[in-house]
């Protein structure tokens, strides 16, 4: 009788247990997409700040009668919840925004994506960059996580009354003519820092990164191999970023500090090498230095920096009309629109000589034709090959470098560290 | 026949209800305390088991498992970056919480007296800062101690002192967490000194006066031994949460603990192995050695906090 009494409790919490993992399973199934009351498609959708393309993606749902929810958090949160919720099984939204970083971490699994050369995006090939639409697709070329968003093409932002002060040109054609090479450049910084005492780049390592991304290959080689060690390229751009230390040419500032905010609106560094979707940040954190600003090109040729794709998950219900808005959202004529609207630079080359786009000039930096500058500059970026551990490498030699900025290390001893922090992360 | 047969049934089945109902006191009682039990056990005791399994595979959560057995713990322990952390970790810890812990104390005798007016306002003034959003405050503390702009070095120029740069050293690193720590909780341990301070009772002390024991002698005399519970309870809750030390670190520091990792702790170190390199097993690893670090520290700690009564 008890037995069976006991037995009886058993079942009753049993139950109360099903009961509150239905509960909880309905919740995590809502999150990724589902239906409305009115039988409307509704789309949920991962974006970062700063992505520009909320109006589009609402104006979309409007004109095709769908929902959309979109959730904006933090960058890194992004991709952290990103990965979770693939992990977990549920919880994924049915389009979700990932940093080419990220897409590289992705790629070693795809079967978490839905496969978009399956939902056509075959055709849609010839409109994008070619290097960009392949960091986004799996080494053997059969799989595509995502559609291409912006691309991070670098220019040279400059203040113009730094320059002024220091007995330079000011036009923006004249200073591009001036800083030819790595050398000129830093020839330029001994001379702002002996008449002006400012510095000439907010940091070191934003240095070393564009240098390192001007030879066409980094960490990786064509073949996925890590080339750290022999590729010179690197040693070079660690030795550019060393000398400027050395001669007090950077900052101690942090990118993405508040001081860097301040920094940049009092003019404490003359040159911010900024790729393309850092207007809108310097436009934000910087406002009251409107009209100061101008942009130049880089030294040796520019790189790409960033840049994201728009991914469907596995767990999505709703992969066609998923497909269908991001194929509209990230067509030409609509990253043209992001652009005019945001600054985030369009990675279809099919309107780079639009006129539309080619008059896009920016009053923050002094009237410069923002589409002019950075479209040259995208043609001479040289496609870059991230790997899995990118992320990895690219802080142990960042903190390197900051190990000598802060006066911790000697340039050598810090190399010889990061190597070693290098070996131990590669042998596990 | 048909009556008896009946009536048994009727007897039996009224013993039947009987034992019905004292069952069914048991099961309204497991059903009481049901809930809590079964959301303990899907959020709080799973995770942790979970976390025990998986600290001996290799695991990316994307990918498959790998079971590679105690090669997590074995890579943790000859793991330079980890002996950092514990390091990083007990520093913030010592320099956060034992000035903390006395401050409270005076904060909190000094609350108690019978001169302080408004002492519900002091009260509330001093709890204040343990409501506030952690990343706002770290964001302003981050603010403070910037070495360009920081209004810290600002105050220190007036007294010729150069700029600190207080993010790259690493006494400067753990000497700012540490304020970010303080300044939170130490209204926080006040309160509940507080508390105990005011269930003293007060003949104690007149007792002690009429002996002639003067205010010093009354405090390390009676009042310290009266509330030694509690503070043997505000000791180990502030070693639990200091071992666990997370947000200000990763505010102030970035998520890897800055360039020569001197903000790096060890749920920071967690959480990077976790979200940024994507090692779960490895992390989960860090999670369970420092559970064992919690509980060994805290029974040390305990073990000297209970020696106060002879103090």
């Amino acid at each position: 009788m008890v037995k069976q009494h006991r037995m009886k409790v058993f079942f009753i919490m049993l139950f109360c247990f099903f009961l509150l993992v239905g509960v909880a399973g309905c919740k995590a199934r809502d999150a990724s997409g589902g239906e409305t009351k009115d039988g409307k498609v509704k789309l949920t959708i991962w974006l970062w700040p700063g992505m520009g393309i909320e109006d589009q993606i609402k104006q979309y749902a409007k004109e095709n009668n769908i929902d959309v929810d979109i959730q904006i958090s933090e960058f890194n949160d992004v991709h952290n919840n990103l990965t979770t919720a693939l992990a977990a099984g549920s919880g994924a939204p049915d389009i979700s925004a990932v940093e080419v970083k990220g897409i590289d971490k992705m790629k070693a699994n795809p079967e978490h994506f839905h496969n978009l050369y399956d939902l056509g995006a075959k055709e849609l090939k010839g409109d994008y960059l070619e290097w960009k639409w392949k960091q986004a697709e799996t080494i053997d070329g059969k799989y595509l996580l995502g559609l291409p968003t912006d691309i991070g093409p670098q220019a040279m932002a400059y203040r113009v009354d730094v320059f002024e002060q220091a007995g330079l040109p000011t036009d923006r054609e004249e200073v591009s003519k001036l800083i030819q090479t790595w050398d000129d450049y830093i020839k330029v910084g001994e001379q702002i820092k002996a008449k002006t005492g400012k510095a000439l780049i907010d940091s070191p390592n934003a240095l070393y990164s564009v240098i390192e991304g001007q030879s066409g290959e980094k960490y990786y080689d064509q073949k996925g191999n890590i080339i750290v060690k022999e590729n010179k390229n690197i040693k070079r751009a660690y030795d550019y970023a060393m000398k400027i230390i050395d001669k007090g040419l950077a900052t101690k500032v942090d990118q993405w500090s508040s001081e860097w905010g301040t920094g940049m609106t009092k003019g404490d560094f003359a040159t911010l090498l900024a790729p393309a979707w850092m207007m809108t940040f310097m436009k934000e954190n910087a406002p009251d230095a409107a009209g100061k600003w101008d942009l130049a090109q880089i030294p040796e040729g520019s790189g790409n920096q960033g840049g994201s794709f728009l991914t469907i998950p596995k767990q999505s219900k709703h992969p066609e009309e998923a497909f269908k808005l991001i194929k509209w959202l990230l067509s030409p004529e609509q990253q043209l629109v992001t652009f005019k609207e945001s600054g985030n630079f369009p990675s279809t080359p099919g309107i780079y000589e639009n006129e539309d786009f080619q008059s896009v000039t920016s009053d923050y930096f002094n009237g410069a034709p923002t589409a002019k500058i950075y479209g040259e500059a995208a043609k001479r970026v040289k496609p870059v090959l991230e790997g899995p551990k990118s992320i990895q490498i690219e802080q142990i030699i960042g903190d390197a470098i900051k190990r000598v900025r802060d006066g911790k290390s000697t340039p050598e001893k810090s190399w010889n560290t990061a190597m070693k922090q290098l070996d131990r992360e590669l042998s596990r | 026949m048909e009556t008896k047969v009946a009536a048994e049934k009727r007897q039996g089945m009224s013993t039947k209800k009987q034992l019905k109902q004292s069952v069914r006191d048991h099961i309204s009682g497991y059903l009481y305390i049901s809930p809590y039990f079964i959301l303990y056990g899907i959020f709080g005791l799973f995770p942790i088991v979970y976390t025990a399994f998986i600290s001996f595979y290799k695991w990316d959560i994307l990918g498959t498992k790998e079971f590679i057995g105690f090669q997590n713990y074995q890579s943790l322990f000859t793991d330079p970056t980890f002996w950092q952390a514990l390091g990083n970790t007990f520093s913030i810890w010592v320099i956060s919480t034992i000035p903390q812990l006395f401050l409270a104390l005076i904060l909190a005798f000094i609350l108690n007296q019978a001169f302080i007016k408004g002492r519900e306002f002091f009260r509330l003034a001093v709890f204040l800062p343990n409501i506030t959003s952690l990343v706002a405050v770290s964001i302003i503390f981050g603010a403070i101690f910037g070495e360009q702009y920081g209004i810290l070095n600002y105050f220190l120029s007036f007294f010729g002192i150069e700029p600190i740069n207080w993010k790259a050293s690493y006494l400067g690193t753990h000497f700012a967490i540490s304020s970010m720590v303080m300044w939170r909780w130490t209204g926080y341990n006040a309160v509940i000194y507080l508390a105990a301070l005011q269930s003293i009772p007060k003949d104690l002390y007149e007792a002690a006066k009429i002996d002639g024991a003067n205010k010093i002698q009354q405090f390390f005399m009676i009042t310290i031994p009266m509330i030694r519970p509690m503070i043997i309870f505000t000791v180990i809750l502030s070693t639990i949460g200091g071992m666990q030390i997370f947000t200000e670190p990763l505010m102030f520091s970035g998520a890897g603990g800055g360039a020569s990792k001197q903000g790096l702790t060890l749920t920071l170190y967690l959480y990077e192995e976790a979200f940024v390199r994507n090692s779960f097993g490895y992390a989960s690893a860090i999670a369970w050695v420092l559970f064992v670090i919690i509980v060994l520290f805290s029974v040390i700690n305990l073990f000297i906090t209970r020696r106060i009564q002879s103090a």
